[in-house]
This record gives C-alpha cells, sequence and structure tokens, in this order.
C-alpha cells in the first residue's frame, strides 16, 4: 500500500442528478505503483479527463475514496490537497496553459515561489528544470506567444517537474504537436520516469503514445474495459 | 510566495496595462476629488479665521451689535470700567471702493490713532517718515494707508485719494503708511486705518461706532469678563470672543464640507464602480490561469491574496497620478468654493491660499487604496473560488455570481433603509440621516443597474434588431450575454450622471426659486444701489439722501428704500429686511408672496410698524407662528412684533424678518439704504431716467443702476457663483464616466477578438464590426441615462425637499434642470460614441487570420 502512488477503490462521478444525470465514472478500481507509467486510453467522453482530475484532487469523486501518496484526498481539506498537489504531483495539460505574460522561466519557476523558495533560487532550479527537457537557452526570456508548439509544451513539462514531485499527470500532452514533436515529449517523459522513478498517468487517444507506458487501461462509458500489460524497454 | 511580495502580481498586470490604465484613471480622479475638496474646505476656512485673528489683533473680546449696526460711543466707556477690562478700543468698522475700474474693496478701520495702546493691539507699525502723533492724522480727510496700497497706485505721503464712500465720491489725505504687519497684512494690503472722528463723519454719524474691541487683563478669565460686560451692555449689544465667531464660521464651514463629503462619495463611489467593473472584467478574463493556479497546487486564499495585491498596485498607480491631479484640481476649485462660502456667509472673500496639509494627502490616498482593495476583494474571491474544473472548462464565459434572491434581499434591504433614513431625517431634522439616505439612494442606483438590464433584454434586443440590422443585434446580445459587467457600466453611468443631475436638480431649484420670488417682491422700474459690493452678495449701503434726490429727477413719481442686515435673534444670526412702509401699501413695487395662515390687513400691518412677516426657513428654524409675538434685542431696546405671515427670502440662511424701514431707523439708528427702488410716471421713457440718475449722481455715490429683471438676474447670477464649483466637479464625474464606458466597450472587444475574427471570416465587412461596437457605447450610454435620470430626480427632491434645508437652511421648491438634462444626454451619447471609437476601430481593424489566433 505504501508504494502505492495512486489508489483508486470503487470510484464513480456523476454529474447532474434525475434524468439529466451523466456518469461519468462507474465504480473504478485502480492501482498505480510508485514509478509506474500507466496510459489511460479511450474515445471522447469515456471518462479519462475525469480520472485524472480526481487523481489530482480538483474534483472530488461522487462516491469511493481516490488515495494519493497513501493520503485519502476525501479526508483532506482544500488547503490540504493544494499542498499535496504543489509538493508532489505535476500536472501537464494539453493546452500547455502557460501564462501569456509570463516569461518561459517565469512560467516554470513561479510554483516554487510558493513553496516559499527565494526567486534567485527559484531560477536557478527552473533553468535546471528548462535544461532537463531540453530547451534552448535562448529562448527562456521569451514569452509563450513567441515560442513553438513543442516549446511550449518542453516549458509545461518543465514546470511540472520543477517541484520534484513523486507523480505526473499528463492530459494528452501531445495532443496539440505534431508526430515529431510528441514522439520527444513522450521520450522525454519516459526518460523522466526511468531515470528518477516519476509515477506517470498519461491520458492519451494515441496507442503510440499509449506505448510508452508499462501499462495501459482502457476507458469506455466510465468503466475500465481492457488493462494491457506492456513489456520490455524501449 | 512571501506575503509582500508583489513578483506575481506584476507578472499578471503586465499584459493589460492599457486594460488596467482606464481604472488607475478612474481611481486617480477619486483620489484627485477627495484630495482636492480636503485641501479646498481646509484652506477656504483657514481663509475665513486669518482674518478674524488678524482683525482681533490682541482683543479678547468683541462687543457689536450686528452688521452695520450703530450704538452710541459711550456705551464703551462703561466697558472699560468692568472689572477685568484692561482697556478698550472703539471702532468704526466700514468699507470704502478705490474709484475708477478697479472698484477694488477696502476695509475701514476707524479708531483713536492718538491712543497708543490702540495702536499696538492691531500691531500697527509705521513706516520712516510720520508717526501716529502727527496731528495731521485727527483731520476729517486723514488717511493711513499700506504700503502695498501706495506701492500698487504710485501713492507717496501727502497724495489724496478719491474712495466711494456711504455718503458719495470723497477725497482723502494719505498722512501715513503702514509696514505689512499685523491687521496691514489683511486684503492684500486694501485696509485704510483713519482717526474715529473721521470715519464716523465719512462712514457712519458722529458720536456712534459698530465695535468695540476689548482687552482683558492677563490674569482675568476672559469668559468671566465677558459675562460681567453683557450685564452692563444694553439691550442689542453682544459680546464674543474671536473664538466664538470661529466656532460659528466653522459651523457655517460645515455646510460646504458635508457638501464636499457627499461629492467625494460619488467621485470614489463612481472610482470604486469602475474598478470594480475593470477587475471583474480582468479577473473574469484570466480565471482560466486562476484555475492554473489552484490545479498546480496553490491555496484558494492565496490566490485571493494575490489578486488583491494587483488592486494594491492599481491603487497605488492611482494614487500617484491622482494626488498631484488633486493639488491642480485644488488651485482651480480653490476661488469657486471661497467666493461660494463667501456668498451663503454674506462674508467678504478673503484671499485663500492653498496649503499643502499631509493629513489630506494621506486621507485621499487612503481612501483611494480602500476603494482599490474594496473593489478587488468580491471579484477576486470570486475568481479564487471557483471550482477548478469548471474555471478551466467554461473558459471565456461569465460566470454567476452570487444568487439572483440574494441580490433582490440586499436592494430591498437598501431600499427599506432608504425610506428609514428619509422618516428619521424629517423626524429628527437630521442632515446626518439626509446624508446616510443620499448614501442608500446612491448604493440603490448602482444595485438597480441589473435589474434594469435585465428588464430591457428582450426589447433591446428586437429594438437594436429593427434599428441597426445585424450589428445591433450583435451588439444587444453581446450585452445581454455579459449582464454582470453591462449592469456595472451602466450602475456607474447612473450614479455618476445621476449625481451631475441630482446636483443641477439643487442649483436650477435654487436659482429658480430666488427668480420666482423675487419676481413677485420687486416689480419697480429702476433698482438703485451701491456698485459695490460688501460682503457676500449685498450691496454697500448708501446714505438715504439718495432717495430725496432720486425723487427730484423727472419723470421719477414714487421712491422707496430697502435696508437689508444681518442680525441676531435666538442666539444666531438672521437678516432684517427692512423697506419703506409704501412698499408694502403700493402693490406696484412688488408684493412677497405669502403662505398660508397670515393675520388680516398684514402688509398695512407691516406697514405700521405694528407686524412683521417671517420667511418660511426662519419658521423652520426658529418655530415662529403666526399671530405671535417675537421680541429682537435691538441697540435702542428690546423691539416686539407680531408675526403677521410666512414669506420666502434668500437673504440668510437661518431666516429673514420683513418689516417697516422706519422701525428698523428708529430701533437700530442707521439711516441708509442697502437698495432703492423707483417707480416712473406712465409713458415716461425709462431708459431716459436711468441715464439722468446716472449723470446726476451716478459717480458721487458710486450707483449700480438696473431694471427689476435686472436685479433679480444678477441674483441668479449670485447663485450660479455659488454653484461653480459644483459644475467643475459635475465635469470631472462626466469624464469619469466616459472612461468607464470606454473601460467597458475596450474589454467587451478584446475578450472577443477571437470571435470578432470568426465573424470577419464568415464575410462580415469591417464597418459592421465597427457599428456593432459603437452601438454597444450607445446602448450602455441609453441605459445608463434612463439610470440616471430616476437617481437624479429621487436625489434631487430628497435634497430640495429636506437635506438641503437642514444642511444650508434655505427652503426651495423643486424645479427639475430639463434644459441641462437635455445638453446632458446629449454630451453622454456623444461621449459614448467618442469612448467606443477606439474599441471599435480595434475591432473593425484586427486581420480575421491574427484574431482567430488571438489567446
Amino acid at each position: 500500500m505504501q508504494d502505492d502512488a495512486v489508489l483508486l477503490d470503487q470510484v464513480s462521478k456523476r454529474y447532474g442528478s434525475g434524468l439529466q444525470a451523466v456518469v461519468a465514472l462507474a465504480e473504478i478500481s485502480l492501482r498505480v505503483a510508485a514509478g509506474e507509467f500507466v496510459a489511460v486510453m479511450g474515445p471522447s467522453g469515456s471518462g479519462k479527463s475525469t480520472l485524472l482530475n480526481l487523481v489530482a484532487g480538483i474534483d472530488t469523486p461522487t462516491s469511493g475514496r481516490v488515495l494519493v501518496a497513501g493520503q485519502d484526498l476525501a479526508q483532506l481539506s482544500d488547503d490540504a490537497r493544494s499542498d499535496l498537489r504543489l509538493r508532489h504531483v505535476g500536472f501537464v495539460f494539453q493546452s500547455f496553459n502557460l501564462f501569456p505574460t509570463f516569461t518561459a522561466e517565469e512560467n516554470v519557476a513561479w510554483p516554487l515561489e510558493f513553496l516559499g523558495v527565494g526567486w534567485r533560487e527559484a531560477r536557478r532550479r527552473a533553468g535546471a528544470a528548462l535544461t532537463q527537457v531540453e530547451l534552448k537557452d535562448g529562448t527562456r526570456a521569451r514569452r509563450p506567444a513567441e515560442l513553438s508548439g513543442g516549446e511550449q509544451q518542453r516549458v509545461a513539462i518543465a514546470r511540472a517537474l520543477v517541484t520534484e514531485p513523486t507523480l505526473l499527470v499528463a492530459d494528452e500532452p501531445t495532443g496539440n504537436l505534431d508526430s515529431r514533436t510528441g514522439q520527444t515529449i513522450l521520450d522525454l517523459l519516459r526518460g523522466l520516469n526511468t531515470e528518477r522513478r516519476l509515477s506517470i498517468i498519461l491520458v492519451t487517444h494515441s496507442p503510440v503514445a499509449a506505448g510508452y507506458g508499462h501499462r495501459t487501461i482502457e476507458l469506455r462509458d466510465g468503466r475500465v474495459v481492457r488493462e494491457t500489460p506492456i513489456g520490455g524497454d524501449r | 510566495m512571501r506575503l509582500l511580495s508583489l513578483r506575481m502580481p506584476l507578472r499578471f498586470l503586465r499584459g493589460n496595462y492599457g486594460r488596467l490604465s482606464l481604472t488607475v484613471i478612474a481611481l486617480a480622479c477619486g483620489v484627485a476629488q477627495v484630495a482636492a475638496n480636503d485641501l479646498v474646505s481646509r484652506a477656504a476656512l483657514q481663509a475665513f479665521v486669518d482674518v478674524i485673528d488678524t482683525v482681533a489683533g490682541r482683543a479678547s473680546l468683541q462687543i457689536s451689535s450686528g452688521d452695520g449696526g450703530l450704538f452710541a460711543d459711550d456705551v464703551a466707556t462703561s466697558v472699560a470700567a468692568v472689572p477685568g477690562v484692561e482697556f478698550v478700543v472703539p471702532v468704526v468698522s466700514a468699507t470704502a471702493f478705490a474709484t475708477g475700474a478697479s472698484g477694488e474693496l477696502l476695509a475701514v478701520q476707524g479708531m483713536d490713532v492718538t491712543d497708543d495702546k490702540a495702536v499696538g493691539v492691531y500691531e500697527l507699525s509705521e513706516e520712516a517718515g510720520w508717526t501716529f502723533d502727527d496731528p495731521k492724522l485727527l483731520l476729517p480727510d486723514a488717511i493711513v494707508v499700506t504700503r502695498a496700497f501706495a506701492d500698487a497706485r504710485g501713492h507717496a505721503l501727502g497724495d489724496t485719494v478719491d474712495l466711494d464712500t456711504p455718503r458719495g465720491t470723497h477725497r482723502f489725505a494719505i498722512r501715513g503708511m503702514l509696514e505689512p504687519h499685523g491687521v496691514a497684512r489683511l486684503y492684500q494690503g486694501n485696509l485704510i486705518v483713519m482717526d474715529l472722528h473721521g470715519a464716523q463723519r465719512a462712514f457712519g454719524s458722529l458720536g456712534f461706532i459698530n465695535r468695540v474691541d476689548v482687552v482683558a487683563e492677563r490674569s482675568a478669565d476672559a469668559g468671566r469678563v465677558a459675562e460681567a460686560i453683557s450685564a452692563v451692555l444694553p439691550p442689542g449689544l453682544r459680546v464674543e470672543a474671536p473664538t466664538q465667531r470661529k466656532a460659528d464660521l466653522n459651523k457655517a464651514m460645515r455646510a460646504f464640507g458635508v457638501l464636499l463629503s457627499a461629492l467625494d462619495i460619488v467621485g470614489l463611489g463612481a472610482a470604486f464602480l469602475i474598478a470594480f467593473n475593470g477587475l471583474s472584467t480582468v479577473f473574469e478574463g484570466r480565471a482560466w490561469q486562476l484555475g492554473i493556479l489552484r490545479a498546480i497546487g496553490v491555496r484558494m486564499r492565496v490566490v485571493w491574496r494575490e489578486l488583491v495585491k494587483e488592486s494594491l498596485l492599481l491603487g497605488v498607480a492611482g494614487v500617484v497620478l491622482g494626488i498631484p491631479s488633486g493639488l491642480g484640481l485644488a488651485r482651480v476649485l480653490l476661488p469657486e468654493v471661497t467666493k461660494s462660502a463667501a456668498l451663503n456667509a454674506k462674508l467678504a472673500t478673503p484671499n485663500a491660499t492653498l496649503a499643502v496639509h499631509g493629513s489630506s494627502l494621506v486621507l485621499a490616498a487612503g481612501l483611494g487604496f480602500l476603494a482599490a482593495v474594496l473593489a478587488a476583494a468580491l471579484p477576486a474571491w470570486r475568481a479564487a473560488r471557483g471550482e477548478v474544473v469548471e474555471t478551466l472548462r467554461d473558459r471565456g464565459v461569465e460566470r454567476a455570481g452570487q444568487s439572483a434572491s440574494a441580490h433582490w434581499l440586499m436592494r430591498a434591504a437598501v431600499g427599506a433603509g432608504i425610506a428609514g433614513a428619509i422618516v428619521l431625517q424629517l423626524k429628527l431634522d437630521s442632515v446626518a440621516w439626509g446624508v446616510v439616505a443620499t448614501g442608500l439612494l446612491i448604493v440603490g442606483t448602482a444595485l438597480a443597474g441589473r435589474p434594469l438590464v435585465d428588464m430591457v433584454s428582450g426589447p433591446l434586443l428586437r429594438g437594436w434588431t429593427w434599428m441597426a440590422g445585424p450589428a445591433g443585434r450583435f451588439a444587444a446580445m453581446h450585452l445581454s450575454r455579459n449582464p454582470r459587467r453591462t449592469s456595472l457600466t451602466v450602475s456607474m453611468l447612473g450614479v455618476g450622471l445621476g449625481c451631475v443631475l441630482w446636483l443641477w436638480t439643487v442649483a436650477q431649484s435654487f436659482e429658480q426659486s430666488v427668480i420666482d420670488v423675487t419676481t413677485q417682491a420687486m416689480r419697480s422700474d429702476l433698482v438703485v444701489s451701491s456698485v459695490h459690493i460688501e460682503s457676500g452678495f449685498l450691496e454697500t449701503p448708501v446714505d438715504e439722501l439718495l432717495m430725496t434726490e432720486l425723487h427730484d429727477i423727472a419723470g421719477v413719481v414714487s421712491v422707496t428704500g430697502n435696508r437689508v442686515v444681518d442680525w441676531h435673534y435666538a442666539g444666531g444670526p438672521i437678516a432684517i429686511d427692512a423697506f419703506d412702509p409704501v412698499y408694502f401699501t403700493d402693490v406696484t413695487f412688488g408684493q412677497w408672496p405669502l403662505f398660508g395662515a397670515r393675520i388680516p390687513g398684514v402688509w398695512e400691518a407691516v406697514a405700521r410698524g405694528e407686524a412683521a412677516v417671517v420667511t418660511n426657513n426662519f419658521v423652520a428654524k426658529l418655530g415662529a407662528k403666526v399671530g405671535e409675538a417675537l421680541t429682537l434685542d435691538t441697540p435702542a431696546g428690546p423691539l416686539a412684533l407680531l408675526v403677521g405671515g410666512v414669506s420666502a427670502d434668500f437673504t440668510s440662511p437661518r431666516g429673514s424678518i420683513i418689516m417697516s424701514r422706519d422701525l428698523y431707523k428708529r430701533y437700530w439708528n442707521d439711516a441708509r439704504v442697502t437698495r432703492t427702488f423707483v417707480r416712473t410716471a406712465p409713458g415716461t421713457d425709462i431708459a431716459t431716467v436711468r441715464a439722468t440718475i446716472a449723470g446726476a449722481m451716478g459717480r458721487r455715490y458710486g450707483l449700480r443702476i438696473l431694471s427689476s429683471a435686472e436685479l433679480i438676474d444678477y441674483f441668479a447670477s449670485q447663485v450660479r457663483l455659488a454653484f461653480a464649483g459644483v459644475y467643475i466637479l459635475a465635469g470631472l464625474v462626466l469624464f469619469v464616466a466616459v472612461v468607464g464606458i470606454s473601460d467597458t466597450l475596450a474589454a467587451g472587444v478584446i475578450e472577443r477578438t477571437r470571435e470578432i475574427g470568426a465573424i470577419r471570416v464568415v464575410g462580415v465587412q469591417r464597418r459592421y464590426v465597427h457599428r456593432m461596437v459603437l452601438i454597444e457605447g450607445m446602448v450602455l450610454g441609453v441605459l445608463g441615462l434612463v439610470l440616471a435620470g430616476a437617481a437624479g430626480i429621487a436625489l434631487g427632491t430628497l435634497w430640495v425637499a429636506a437635506t438641503f434645508p437642514y444642511l444650508f437652511g434655505w427652503v426651495l421648491s423643486l424645479h427639475l434642470p430639463y434644459g441641462h438634462a437635455i445638453r446632458l444626454a446629449v454630451v453622454t451619447l456623444v461621449a459614448a460614441l467618442a469612448a467606443g471609437h477606439l474599441p471599435a476601430r480595434r475591432a473593425a481593424g484586427l486581420e480575421p487570420a491574427v484574431a482567430l489566433r488571438y489567446e
């Protein structure tokens, strides 16, 4: 149990009530071990993003339990869930979600500032994170609008990594990228998984992207319809 | 993130400088208004206090009988014998005017110039070349002037000067000059000192004075000395300390203070609404970014705190811009407010100097910060507390605020508060409750914006579609799709423009009330008075000999004199408005309107000196009743008068007594007239009579000869003058309102950049996009005007009917400023078009491809 990065126990999520109710997730149970790279697949509306939101603690289940790093999210206050995210969970979005008025470096450094790290140290660590995701030096003072899609996603990943989380949740991180850039990003994620033993939950439509994980979970209508372990190193 | 770190807010503000500059301008306007009003109030009060202090010199007590009231100079002798009195200075205090175009007012101080102690009281110091011992100073035409007066006119010792006095133009010889010390510093050096007897001859009557300055012994208690003096004074005379006069002045200035504070509330309220609107829009637009902050793990209250810090930065910018603007505005306002205060209190306008008080600036800055932070607090909380998932999902959609029932509950509470405050004001005669009702009405106006927008959304959509086709439909749809922002802008316009209408309603009601009353009361062919204004709006009195000379002019059939003088009754100031008896019996001179009950044959009784008519503010303030007697203390003893009826006049805010001038002359020893009404024979050319009077005695007496209509116009112009400062502030409020419209339209265009790009891709021409934004501006302007009209009428009615009479003492009838309202509507709509021009150009100029990529 201690080694589980994420544990979902009979988790359901329903939106609305009565006849209007929509079931996004239905009694899902799932375990992600520490250091495991899990890909979640499924068609649109299958509940992938809902699953991710529940794991990140930005949404609450209608029933069931969600444990992250051994902590039951339902037992935590909003502030405690925020602290958990800031310290232990990195979040990568499909649409990057970088702040348009911040430079690349500032976009990476700001979570550290909220952890109480001084600006100079935050900047140094942001620089290191950007180096880790192989963003060119000359682009660090640029704003998101001046970066390519691939560069923006590298910045977004650097932002997710800079606090050295134990869990990374990524919602279609290659969905807005061309295949070559997407592949680079996926290589980067797998590198982080193997080198830092970072647990990753990757939501994707792409079987190629899913192939980078240790295990693929397929959702349909809010239920797990298939679990496929992927063997061998790539 | 450290508590005081501004790094995050600065980064977030980076991309919004242009957008938020309008919010900063609005805050700066509010700060400027508060700073200016506070500095101006203090400077104006200080200027009046300086005059009192310097005129009093070392004197600790002053004895007088009110404005122009002469009393026998042997009073000084009996006062000098009172225990605790060190010595006394009998004074004739008067005004003269320089002849010629300048016509400057000169303060005359007649005193015993051979008495060293008297000279010492006023710190008069001689220049080289003469002394107060010079026997020539006792000559009736001898005067001592200040160095500033002499230098300005190139005079030297021994030169002669022509001055206008109540008895006409007289020539005086300069026998001495004063260093700029003590009283000589006053009135920019426009001071004339002369011997008591000379002053009595030229400005009063031999044996009579109008003031005794008392210097009490150092060890004596001034209060006890005053009591002892009161015991020996004849009726009608009163003793008071300069501190008491300052307290009275403070009271008079407090009314202006309240009015200026009410305007501060308006200015800050409008700034608050603009800042609230601006920050709501910015935070709304950035909601997804706040969602990211929350998703990555920043606590809700930390997000809120960072947003509030942004508002603090805007507050800093508003204060930095607002303080210097406030100093500039204060310089513009100071002469106007001083003039208004002098007119209201019937005092000479002092030379007020603006002094920068740190506390005024701190107050303005503090209120500016408060407005900025309060404006941000709710939008920031709304933005910070949003569910992260919804925030990220509903990017670009206005989020629901408080529930409609909560809003209606708030509106009902404010409505009940307004009704309660009005009832309490009427029951308790309290200005404070009037100000509370005013504040609540302003809040109510702000809250009425949303229901108005909801109510007109449907008709608006149909109406603009019918009038302007698809552009009108898009405009109306956009406004109704963002009801919070639309209603905030409408509320801001309603509050700002409503307050402009409110002030104009009060000004118009005052002016028209004065015109209505004086048109009935003053119907003679000509009104003759001094060309000089002594204090406030009252002309300097002239000797009644003028009336005899007017009688002798060919074509004149009847002349009647009027003396207007400040007096005291029931512990405060009132006015005596005394007319010759013929005025009351010959209606061709005009007749004061009577309201309510009256005794039979009221005007005949007044003419006989048996009764007097009091004004409606006298009744309201002092509780007089028709048929009852009131007793006035006069220099000649108590005067009991039957209250014969109630009229209206605008001479004293505490009320006036209209009485016979024969009675006045007898009891006040004053035979001067403030105005003389002249009737001509039927068929006489009035212009010829006017020219004859001017030729025969105009220059000698320094006369102004007007028709009744011109005199009434003069009164109206004085009212306009008194409200001049209000027009400047109204302009400022209008400017803030225009900034608000521009702000909202700019926000709408920026937010819809992608949408506009899509419209253009479909093939809609630039001019339609341009027109769409302009229509939005027009719609906001029209809705704002509708709300402003309702607010202006409500506030105007409240003030005219209740608050203004309690605050200033004037009882007015309600007159709505239709002309001003139409002009305001036109200016607002033109301003709305102008405010929409830049956003419209930006929208129309967007390249579709660029707009679609806009993030």
